[in-house]
């Protein structure tokens, strides 16, 4: 089979120390090692057996004696150099598990006619464990091939990570043409890989294996263009956030200690300045109206030491809320909230698993609401409680799904209002911008089954985020006689339903979303209904995200 | 499409290997390889598979062209507008976006860039086309009469787009004639699934958690425990990674019948830059050192051209990994330790005493490791910042508890993944087969765990692969 006149691949080269090659092994250096190294990884009997690589790379080469791989080779496989010649012409032969002891090929029968009896033993249990080795292979491989073509058991939706799954892609010429398409299949197929979630969970459990767990930072790999599978998308399970484009809440640090995730804020002076001078323009715009300013902490300055959050790289945030405070102007009322958490700090006041506080937090800071603005909070235990379990919230997800975390869920508890549990919700319906007022969801949801996944129970307080949402009191006797527009994100779902016994009117305004859905500026829509008060809500990390002070700033105007 | 994707594992390798196991002839099984291999390149988008197509056509009709030719200069000249037109394409498509780049910040020019999309597997190819030209015109090998044959050579899936660059010669007879032995199928499952589980559990996993230590943003506040623990993450995924490739292409080629160089032998474990060299990323180096080394004469013309030619070589090597400085820099990092080694470095001999060794098997590493954050940061203001924060000279502190939960999360991951680096899991199974030879117990628990183990490592990368969305493709860039 070697015709050709196949000479040394380069025959000045047998002096040539390239790269330091010692002389015997100089111009195949790295096949005769191999032959050692590699290869053995895979058979350790590779010696013993005198493999075929062995015998064919010492047939080929068997016109060249003066080649050094060749003796090199030969020597490490007596009765090896004889090998190829009768195994060439045969063409192919595929012998499977059935007939070991014909299926050696011709260039192993050569080396065991070498040496006949040592080795016929070894060469039959040595081919029956191949054979169980391949069949055991081939048999894992074809389930789950054929579970892969079981397309009606694919999900289409991923509760833990509150997702729709990837959908088989449509067919165009320009998706084609640029490989989109193909991709898209690719990831489609594992992405909605039967028994997903299932697999998922096994891989975290494994991952727990992976070293000391017992605290931990996960970090989330940059999202770039290195990520084939990256699905994005919305939010299915989730009916508060109706929008497309409602950003997927992804942390890119959590801490996790024992059972607890918390979301890490850092300091920045420039967003912190530009937050503090985005609430004092707002004040100055809405002249005769009492501006209030809550920043609430995030639940480490609560739950963590001073040092343990020193040694993460969190900021402190009672430095950083009282630097905010002492940028705001006179006209806006600061309410300091922290001192009000810690006297409590034994209570269930944030959630361990999500990055929101509890109903039971918000309510401290209501207190210190009250006190702020001259009213006399309204004690908790005047209210009708509801109870939620197995809430699984964002740091959860986020910080894929750790054990520790699922083996200790959350629970929501929520306060009824008295005077109504209803309220008007600027709406959607979950598509278009057709937005239409609906009074389809109470201020707390009290069906225990509405929001059944385990990720979306922080729904229950005003059904979660939207662009407008008014309370109207039936009783305004009982009022203060007075009405507030409320400017927060998600952190003021849970502080909203205790503003509703004390208030004529209060207006929820997510300002996120708001001008999506209303084409006016704060300061337009406050004067329209007439408001008395208005209080911008923000959990810390707002106030360093660039994101929320552009839509706060447009709101604004 | 990658190998390390449930859609390739799992339905484009078994629909394929179901197809070649079954075809009886060498003929067909080539038919069902060339069918699925263009299949496979397509998938990364179909336009440029005919580039791929083009190019071997190029080299097919200039290696005929060759063979048919006597006179040695108009064989010479055949060879020199192949390799020349080859090389104009390689060279379009992986360099134009760069050179225009670096003259317009040296002539200080305004030009709008053009775009080009860097075909997958380019530098694998041309390099594996080039080879094929030489060799037929050095008569190493035959004219390949048949186009589809050589394109077969050239788009294999196996090592298409990730390696070994496997020489023409090497394989030529196997394409034409070959068996698929019971050892040959045994041997490469179990290299296949090394390969994946190398790539699908370990090398993920290690590369996610240097993305995130090194991170540009965060550099300069990140702890030196931080940067360096990064930089070992990063040390070992591309070892891992990039080996995990070769041992798929090499296990796959094994169950067709089909034997392909290593690439790899353990570098991580080398006494010497030299070494590490003569190990890592092996057909590349034979590569360069064959066709460009020693036609510039290797050591032949003095010492002083020797290390103009390694100067060369190293400077063609770090381009060849990427259209980047910071790939030039690498190479030539390279260069400068191995003219060191050259020149003063007393060779390894019995007689070097135990410290010197272990010296330098710590300095070795410690090359490596700073060469691959050169390596990982494109941007050199970057790379400066990350070892500025690794001497804790950005203010930054010299451990925390990122570091040290890091190391702690992760501690038993670590090491197994640096244990896979080196050559300890053929040492067990060696001392696993010598314990099997005196004792029958040990030989039934011998055959039982090689058998069951590549099913194992199958699984574990299926649970690996469908929970991990961080899944990276290292070699667009090669």
């Amino acid at each position: 089979m070697n015709q050709m006149p196949n000479k040394p691949r380069s025959g000045e080269s047998s002096s040539e120390p390239y790269i330091g090659q010692t002389a015997e092994t100089r111009s195949e250096p790295y096949r005769v090692r191999q032959e050692a190294g590699h290869a053995a990884a895979g058979e350790p009997h590779v010696t013993r057996m005198a493999g075929d690589r062995t015998d064919r790379r010492a047939g080929m080469t068997a016109a060249h004696p003066t080649e050094p791989r060749d003796s090199a080779r030969s020597a490490a496989s007596p009765g090896g150099s004889q090998g190829e010649e009768s195994g060439g012409g045969v063409g192919t032969v595929v012998r499977q598990a059935g007939a070991p002891a014909e299926s050696t090929g011709a260039s192993r029968s050569a080396a065991a006619s070498a040496n006949p009896r040592a080795n016929s033993n070894k060469t039959n249990a040595s081919a029956r464990k191949d054979a169980v080795k391949i069949y055991v292979f081939a048999a894992m491989l074809i389930v789950f091939f054929v579970v892969g073509l079981l397309f009606f058991l694919r999900p289409s939706v991923s509760e833990t990570e509150k997702r729709q799954l990837t959908e088989f892609p449509k067919f165009t010429w320009e998706s084609f043409l640029s490989g989109e398409y193909f991709a898209q299949i690719s990831t489609w197929y594992s992405d909605t890989f039967p028994g997903r979630e299932t697999f998922i969970s096994l891989n975290q459990a494994l991952k727990n294996l992976y070293g000391i767990r017992t605290m931990q930072i996960v970090q989330n790999p940059p999202s770039g263009n290195n990520n084939p599978d990256d699905p994005g998308g919305n939010d299915p399970l989730n009916p508060g956030n109706e929008d497309d484009d409602t950003p997927v809440e992804r942390f890119d640090t959590v801490f996790i200690k024992g059972d607890r995730a918390f979301e890490i804020y850092k300091f920045s002076q420039t967003a912190s300045d530009r937050y503090a001078s985005i609430i004092n323009s707002a004040a100055d715009k809405m002249n005769g109206v009492e501006v209030y300013n809550i920043i609430v902490p995030l639940s480490y300055s609560v739950n963590l030491t001073e040092r343990e959050q020193q040694s993460i790289g969190a900021s402190n945030v009672e430095d950083a809320i009282s630097y905010m405070y002492g940028k705001m102007n006179d006209r806006v009322h600061t309410v300091e909230v922290l001192s009000g958490l810690l006297e409590h700090k034994d209570e269930y006041l944030y959630f361990r698993t999500d990055h929101h506080w509890t109903a039971r937090g918000a309510y401290y800071a209501y207190e210190a609401f009250c006190r702020a603005s001259g009213q006399e909070p309204l004690p908790l235990d005047s209210w009708q409680r509801v109870e939620f379990s197995g809430f699984l919230g964002t740091l959860y997800a986020s910080a894929g799904q750790p054990p520790a975390l699922a083996q200790n869920p959350d629970y929501v508890e929520a306060w009824i209002p008295h005077s109504t549990n209803k309220m008007i919700t600027l709406y959607n319906g979950g598509s278009g911008s057709n937005y239409h007022e609906t009074e389809q969801f109470p201020i707390i949801q009290t069906n225990p089954n509405y929001y059944q996944a385990a990720g979306s129970k922080y729904n229950t307080f005003i059904a979660g985020d939207h662009p407008l949402i008014t309370i109207k009191n039936p009783n305004p006797s009982s009022t203060n006689g007075k009405s507030i527009v409320v400017v927060k994100e998600s952190y003021g779902n849970a502080f909203v339903p205790f503003l509703v016994d004390q208030y004529e009117t209060v207006y929820v305004v997510d300002y996120r979303y708001f001008q999506k859905a209303v084409d006016k500026t704060l300061p337009e829509f406050v004067s329209e209904v007439g408001a008395d008060q208005v209080l911008f809500l923000n959990y810390i990390y707002s106030t360093a995200e660039n994101a929320r002070l552009n839509e706060l700033q447009a709101l604004i105007g | 499409m990658v190998f390390s994707s449930l859609f390739f594992v799992f339905f484009f390798f078994v629909l394929c290997m179901a197809l070649v196991l079954t075809r009886k002839t060498v003929k067909g099984q080539n038919t069902v390889l060339l069918i699925f291999s263009l299949l496979f390149y397509a998938w990364g988008g179909p336009v440029l598979l005919l580039l791929l197509c083009g190019v071997t056509f190029i080299c097919w009709l200039g290696g005929r062209v060759i063979g048919w030719l006597q006179r040695p200069f108009y064989r010479r000249l055949t060879l020199f507008m192949t390799v020349a037109i080859c090389i104009l394409i390689f060279v379009y498509f992986k360099y134009t976006n760069f050179l225009a780049e670096s003259f317009r910040w040296i002539f200080r020019f305004d030009t709008v860039l053009p775009e080009i999309v860097l075909p997958i597997g380019i530098s694998f190819y041309t390099f594996q086309l080039l080879s094929y030209v030489a060799d037929v015109y050095r008569g190493e090998a035959e004219a390949q009469p048949s186009y589809l044959r050589l394109l077969l050579y050239a788009s294999l899936f196996h090592q298409c787009v990730a390696g070994p660059i496997v020489r023409y010669s090497d394989v030529c007879a196997e394409l034409d004639q070959r068996s698929i032995t019971l050892q040959d199928l045994s041997s490469g499952v179990t290299r296949f699934a090394v390969g994946l589980a190398k790539k699908a559990v370990l090398a993920n996993y290690c590369g996610s958690l240097a993305s995130t230590a090194l991170a540009a943003n965060g550099l300069a506040e990140a702890s030196s425990g931080t940067v360096f623990l990064g930089g070992l993450f990063y040390m070992l995924q591309i070892y891992l990674d990039f080996s995990a490739y070769s041992d798929m292409a090499i296990g796959m080629g094994r169950m067709c019948g089909l034997h392909y160089c290593e690439n790899f032998n353990y570098p991580y474990i080398s006494g010497s830059v030299t070494e590490f060299w003569r190990r890592w990323h092996i057909s590349l180096s034979t590569f360069f050192r064959d066709y460009v080394y020693i036609p510039l004469g290797g050591n032949r013309r003095g010492l002083g051209r020797q290390i103009l030619n390694l100067l060369a070589v190293w400077a063609l090597t770090g381009l060849w990994h990427g259209a980047s400085w910071n790939y030039v820099l690498w190479g030539l990092y390279y260069f400068v330790f191995l003219v060191i080694e050259k020149l003063f470095l007393p060779k390894l001999t019995d007689k070097t005493p135990l410290w010197s060794r272990i010296l330098r098997h710590v300095g070795v590493l410690v090359i490596v490791w700073f060469g691959w954050m050169l390596f990982y940061f494109e941007d050199l203001s970057v790379f400066g910042t990350a070892i500025g924060s690794l001497f804790c000279a950005n203010g930054n502190v010299f451990w925390d508890m990122n570091a040290q939960l890091m190391l702690l999360n992760n501690l038993f991951f670590l090491i197994v993944a640096i244990l896979a680096c080196t050559p300890v899991v053929p040492f067990l199974r060696r001392k696993l087969a010598e314990a099997g030879k005196s004792s029958p117990a040990w030989a039934a628990f011998g055959n039982g765990v090689d058998a069951a183990f590549p099913a194992i490592l199958l699984f574990a990368s299926f649970v690996s692969l469908i929970g991990n969305t961080y899944n990276p493709f290292l070699y667009f860039q090669f």
